[in-house]
This record gives C-alpha cells, structure tokens and sequence, in this order.
C-alpha cells in the first residue's frame, strides 16, 4: 500500500511511523531465533557474541557443539555434558511423532468425513469435543492422563506418550480436514457413484486426492505438536523415554550450554521447511478447490 | 390446487412403491447412521483418553474418602461433641482405636457414614505377636469362613499360574500382589506379599488357618502403615503439624494398652490437647470435601463450618489467580497492540509482499517452544544480545537490566509466542475489508483517523474478539514458559498445578485449581464459540 500523493506532511509522517512499528514488531518475532544460529557456531562455551565473533574473526567460530550433539565426544576442550542422548532424543521423539501423526491422521480424516457430512446429530458438540484438546491447558491433559494411564500401566511407555500425542494432534487435523472439505463439491462423489464406483474407492479415488493438502497440513500440524511436546511427556514418560523436547528441558534447567544452540538451529530450520511446505500446499489446494488468490 | 389437493389425499410413492415420506425418512436415518459410524472412532477414542481422564480428575478435588477409611469411629461420633471444649474420653478413645488398631480392614461396615460406633469388636485387641486367629475371628467371625478368603485366594493362584518370561511372571506377580490389598483396605498401591505367599500355600477349601492369619494380620500391618502415612498429610493439609502430631504419637502409642485414652494421649503429646486439631477433624468428616477448592481460593473450614480466611502466612493462592489473570491481560493487550499494525500492513500490502512477511509471523509459531525460550535467554539475560547492545549504546555496565527470570521476562516472552495467534484471525478479518470503504469515507469529507474510527475499526472486531480469546486462552493456563523464564515472581498458576502434582504430591489441590482454570477456559472458549464459530478456527 503505497501513499496517495496528495497525503499531507502529517499523513506521510504517520505513515512512515507505521512503517516503522510494522518493521520492529517483525523484528520481534524473527530476531531471537535468528540471533541463535550464529551463536551456535561460536567456540566458547557462553551463550553470547563474543568480542571476536563480532569482529567475523574465523577464529571464533567452529562446529565443536554440533559434534557433542550427535555424540562425537572426541573435542578435547569440552568441559559440557557429553552424551548420546541427543541423538536418542531425536530417534524417539521421531518415532512417537510419525505414529502419533498417522494414529491422529488416521482418525481425524474419520472424524473431518463424518462432520462435513450434510446430516450429521449434534455436529457441534462433536465438533466441540474434537477440539478440546487444543483448548484444555497441557497441564490439565496430562494431570489427568497421568492417573489415567498409571490405572492402565501406561506410564512410562512408548504406547502411553504415542496415545497421549494422538489426542493432542487429532484436533489439528480435523480442523485442516475439514477446511478442506468446506468448498467440496459434493457432485463430484455423485457423479463417481454413478459411474459405478464403490464407496471406497471413491474415497481413495475421488474425495483423497482433493482433501489430500488439508490431510497434509493437518498431518504436519499433529507431527510438529508431538515432536515439540514437553510437559505430557515430563509427566507421564519414564526414564526410558528421553524425547529432543524433555532433553532440551533438562538442558535449560540444568546446565545450559552451546549444544542447545545447534538443536535449536536444526530445529527453526526444520520448521523453515514445514512451514514451506504448508503454505504451498494451502496454496495448491485452494487451486484445486477454484479459490483464486486474491 | 387441485393438484396439490389430490397430492394431499394420496401420498406420493416412490419408484418402487414405497410413500416417498418413509422412503426420505429411510434414506435420512441411514445417512444419519453412516456419518454417525464414521465420527464413532475418533470420539470414542478421544471420549476414553481425553475426556474420561479430566473428568475422573476432576473428581479427585473433592474426594475425600481415605480419611474416612482412617478414621471411622471417630467420625461417626463426631457430631455427638460439643465443639466448645476438649472431647470427652469416649472420642479420645475412638481417635485411639482409629490409630492403631487394624479391626477397621476386618469389621464389614467400616466406612464412616455405615459404623457402628457401639460394636464391641472395634475394642478387640489382636495380640501383636499373635496368636492372630482367635482375635481377628472374635472381630470379624466372617473370617472364619473360606468364603471369605476365596476372592483374594482366587487372585493369588491365578497369577501363580502366570506364564510367559520371567519379567512377565514377576510383573503379574506383583499385580496380584496390590489387587489383593486393593480388595482389603482403600489402598490401590500397598503390595500384600506375605498374604500372597501364604494364599498359595492353601488349598482353598480347607478352615483358614494361624499361618493365613498371620499374613493377613503382618500385611494389613503394613498397609495400614501406609495409609496412616497417607491421611496425615490429608490432615496436615487441614491443620498444620497435624502429621508430625500423627507421627510422634504414634510410636508412644503402641505401647498403650488400657483407658484412659484420654490422658495417655496426652502424655504421648501434648498436642492433643490443643482443640485446634479436633476441630480440624471437622472439615474431612463428609466423604465430599469443598475443602480443596476453598485452599485453592486462600480459605477454608472453621469449627463452626463456616468459611473464613486461611491465616495469613498461608494466603499464596488468591494472588497467584490474581497475577495470572494479570500476566494474561498484559499479554493478551500487548499482542493486540502489536498484532493489529502488522495485520494491518499484511492485509494490505500486494501478495507478492505480504507472503514473504507472512513467513516472519509464521516461522516462529512452527518453532519449537523450547527453541523460542533458548532464544529468548540469549537476547533477554544479563550479559545477552539486548543488554549488550544497550551498554554499547551507552549504559553503564553495572546497569544492565534485569529482563530474565522474572515478571517482565514472563511478559516478553509470552507475548512473543502468542503474537501469531493474534495476527491470523485479526489478519484474516480485516483481508476480506475492501479497500474502497475508507476511500468512500475519506471522500464524504472524514479525516483518515475520524474513517478508521468510525469505518475500518469496527469491521475488524470480529477478529479482535477472535485474537483476544485465543491469546488470553492459551495465556492464562501457561506452564512451560513462567517455569523457564519466570524465575520466582513470574509463576502462574499452571505452574502451582505441577507443583502440586509431582512436587508435594497434594493431588486433590492440583485437581481443584485444575478445575476453576478450566471453568473459566470453557467459559472463554464458549464466547469464542458466539463470537467467531469453533467450525470457524482456522490455522495457518
């Protein structure tokens, strides 16, 4: 939006101002993370830009904390923490995220189907339900998951933070899920049942490959949610499962050092590309759908 | 009308003959059915891992049913003391056999609401060195029967039978072990070892003999140990000292064998004579309390069942609800603040533009958590980016600013986090705002500010209200970021509900401070529901 020229002194005042405030408050939001890259590369072990990093000197820079990270602990000037718990950090909280995703995939697309459906009984409480967990405070969920699941000889497994993390991702994808099927034009499952295709295939065939952006998306939405989940896991996980979030934890809590920075680096890049990813899906599936950009 | 008139004496059929009203009638209910079958699985599983798990939690903030299994005969005559002056014999008495006899896990109506107070089996004493069987059959002569025993003899070789590896033998073992204890007392966590052993000794049918008795007897020992452990931080939770009292009489007591109570209660401690604690017993007589909910709100029970204020060395609590729905508002303005300017400039800027900002706001919502707050500590600490530049710029050194491990530090950080949460739907609003609106306005004479006022602001409510229950939302039940960053003044209350949990153990507190943030949450997310349609949340 640019200024009209016949804008006063005062509106172009304004206006700059506005620009300004636009500017810093981007700037709020991008600087920390931004700042944390080039300190994760730094070879003291303080969190901070040193005198010589300022000065670009290459001196100052190294990949020592990457090495410790995946649990090369040969760097003989370390005096941190050195363990391959990152690395089995990253194994399980991968593991737990990709399950937990199709478990929450699985039965969000369920749920998204049913609720778009034109006569569906108490749509909304349903709805309502499904969506709870993004509302209830994590405390809350995993207080009471906790007692829960120790009935159930859950606590400290596997299964128990993977069934805990389904529920958490499950509202996201019926959220995308059914976004997607909002502008469906149900005439295209018609005129598919018509032509002699089965509900299943018409399914797989016909509504999938429509609805599959908001699947994604939805899918992305529960994986980043399970991979960045901290306090069910403190509650309910065991000493066994040491997830990248709860080593981050006992990372910041306990004794905070440099190797944090590269994880955390890894991880705003991996959330680059998640975000990437996301937003040309949106894209791709408003085409799909005829929604033109405006 | 005539053709409508035959339509209405004769009902219209379908293809096959059927009346088209039954037949749409039909095809509605197996439409019904068919959507009815594939939202099933979800909500069921949400419905048992969700949903089922806070309501059952929820239920623990009034549950006070372990004291009562503590201390049935004193309850039972509790109502008859006059509440002025120190109880009579008969209720020191009662407090007694309460404290150290087992006849509670033998008699059958021993919960505190069905005791008979009068039934001369609660005075039986069982010898402490046995022999065990005629005195717990003198109690309870229901013992005597090996009927009585088959349920728990049932368990024990039925997990004796166990197969599978050694660990999987050893687990089941140890499974049956606490279901037997959790048949005998109120206890789900004490493991009776020895009744174990000795069960599957027995053949079942047989009179139960000393050596099953003593098992029960060393057992209940042991359970009751565990429960008496139990119900005095119950009772600490009402009076303080309350457990150490418990604790030191306790061992003076045992050696007690004969009345008066009253006075060898005393000798053993002379707390007990303080009114103080017996009128603590007061607030715990109802399997139901309201007590945890009045602690989490700075109040509670007084002897005359009236609800006054905790004394003031106690009050924590109305403060910290105070400082979180403060934190929350601060957090939530600030964000709007922020929010509306950027929303403002991505909703108008041309797309090529707004994109590519777009992925400022949206990088550090696909963040981790964690991530933000490392971040956070390098920017806002003492010797972090932001003072570093401030002192380059001219602070003295020995004024950098404190921005960490405290209020303000819990303020930056949390309105840093939540800042996407409010752009998006203020952003999503004020995209579908035609430009032409404020240039019409600016045209019939209104100055800009005058046609943002009147023109442009009101039409983005809808996504202010949106932003701002979102934000306030998720603000007001934080619990990762006041723990990191927030030091000592910036907790939340989210941060005393863990703390409860896993630190002092006080679950039904935790669960009564859990459920006044989740009525106020469900009240928000109601509003929201009226305001902006839950169908209507969109991400991203």
């Amino acid at each position: 939006m640019a200024l009209p020229v016949y804008a006063t002194p005062a509106q172009r005042l304004w206006h700059y101002i506005y620009l300004v405030i636009c500017t810093l408050v981007l700037f709020f939001l991008v600087m920390p993370l931004v700042a944390v890259i080039p300190i994760s590369f730094s070879v003291s072990p303080f969190l901070q830009f040193t005198p010589e990093m300022l000065r670009l000197d290459p001196d100052a820079f190294s990949l020592r904390w990457y090495r410790i990270m995946i649990g090369d602990c040969s760097d003989p000037g370390i005096t941190t923490v050195c363990s391959d718990n990152w690395k089995i950090g990253a194994k399980n909280s991968l593991f737990i995220g990709v399950i937990a995703t199709l478990l929450a995939t699985t039965l969000g697309i369920f749920a998204a189907l049913g609720l778009s459906r034109p006569i569906m009984p108490f749509r909304k409480l349903i709805m309502a339900v499904m969506i709870s967990p993004l509302i209830v405070p994590l405390i809350i969920t995993a207080s009471g998951m906790f007692f829960f699941f120790a009935k159930f000889n859950l606590v400290s497994t596997f299964t128990g933070l993977i069934l805990a993390h389904t529920v958490l991702g499950l509202p996201f994808v019926v959220i995308t899920v059914t976004a997607t099927l909002v502008g469906f034009d149900t005439n295209l499952t018609k005129a598919a049942a018509s032509l002699g295709g089965g509900p299943i295939r018409n399914f797989f065939k016909v509504q999938m490959p429509l609805i599959l952006p908001g699947v994604i998306s939805g899918a992305l939405f529960a994986f980043i949610t399970s991979f960045d989940e901290v306090v069910i896991v403190l509650f309910i996980g065991g000493p066994e499962q040491i997830t990248l979030p709860r080593q981050m934890w006992s990372g910041i809590r306990q004794e905070i050092s440099p190797t944090i920075l590269s994880v955390a680096t890894i991880l705003v890049i991996l959330s680059i590309c998640l975000l990437t990813t996301v937003e040309l899906l949106r894209r791709r599936s408003e085409r799909l759908r005829g929604i033109r950009p405006t | 009308m005539a053709a409508s008139n035959a339509s209405t004496s004769q009902p219209l059929l379908t293809a096959d003959g059927t009346p088209l009203k039954t037949s749409l009638q039909r095809s509605m209910r197996r439409s019904k059915l068919r959507a009815a079958m594939l939202v099933l699985p979800p909500l069921v599983f949400l419905l048992t891992l969700f949903i089922f798990p806070i309501g059952n939690l929820l239920t623990r903030s009034t549950d006070d049913a372990l004291i009562n299994h503590q201390l049935p005969v004193t309850f039972a005559i509790l109502d008859q003391w006059d509440r002025q002056q120190l109880p009579d014999e008969r209720l020191f008495e009662a407090m007694f056999l309460d404290l150290t006899s087992l006849n509670r896990y033998l008699i059958k109506d021993n919960f505190a609401s069905a005791v008979n107070p009068n039934d001369p089996a609660w005075k039986i004493q069982i010898p402490k060195k046995g022999p065990y069987r005629d005195a717990m059959i003198a109690i309870a002569p229901h013992w005597k029967d090996a009927k009585t025993w088959s349920p728990i003899y049932e368990i024990a070789i039925t997990a004796a039978q166990a197969t599978g590896t050694e660990r999987e033998i050893k687990h089941q073992q140890k499974r049956a072990q606490f279901k037997i204890c959790s048949l005998l007392t109120p206890l789900t966590n004490a493991a009776c070892s020895k009744l174990y052993t000795a069960l599957n000794q027995w053949d079942g049918v047989s009179e139960p003999d000393e050596r099953l008795f003593k098992a029960l007897y060393k057992d209940l020992a042991s359970a009751n140990k565990f429960l008496l452990g139990k119900s005095s931080t119950r009772m600490n939770y009402e009076k303080p000292g309350f457990k150490s009292l418990i604790k030191k009489s306790g061992r003076k007591l045992k050696k007690v064998n004969e009345p008066p109570y009253k006075e060898a209660m005393i000798k053993a401690d002379k707390r007990w004579g303080d009114i103080g604690f017996w009128h603590a017993l007061l607030a715990m007589q109802k399997p139901q309390t309201s007590g945890y909910y009045l602690n989490a709100v700075d109040r509670k029970w007084d002897e005359n069942r009236e609800v006054v204020m905790q004394p003031e060395e106690r009050q924590v609590y109305v403060m910290l609800w105070w400082r979180t729905f403060l934190v929350s508002l601060i957090v939530t303005l600030g964000c709007l603040i922020l929010a509306y300017p950027v929303s403002h400039l991505l909703a108008t800027l041309p797309l090529k533009y707004s994109n590519l900002l777009m992925i400022c706001v949206l990088m550090p919502f696909w963040t981790s958590l964690l991530v933000r707050i490392v971040a956070w500590m390098i920017m806002l600490q003492q010797q972090g980016v932001v003072n570093d530049t401030l002192v380059m710029l001219g602070l003295p050194d020995e004024h950098r600013l404190p921005m960490m491990y405290n209020f303000t530090g819990t303020i930056i950080v949390m309105i840093q986090i939540l800042l996407p949460f409010m752009i998006l739907p203020i952003y999503s609003v004020m995209k579908t705002i035609p430009p032409s609106y404020m240039r019409a306005a600016q045209n019939l004479g209104a100055p800009p500010s005058l046609a943002f006022l009147k023109v442009y602001m009101p039409q983005t409510l809808p996504g202010i209200g949106a932003g701002v229950i979102l934000v306030f939302i998720v603000a007001i039940g934080y619990y990762i970021t006041p723990e990191l960053v927030g030091g000592k003044d910036g907790r939340l209350i989210g941060n005393m509900v863990a703390y409860h949990m896993q630190k002092s153990l006080n679950w039904g507190l935790a669960a009564a401070m859990g459920s006044i943030l989740l009525a106020g949450i469900l009240i928000l997310y109601w509003i929201y529901d009226k305001i902006v349609g839950i169908d209507n949340m969109k991400l991203g």
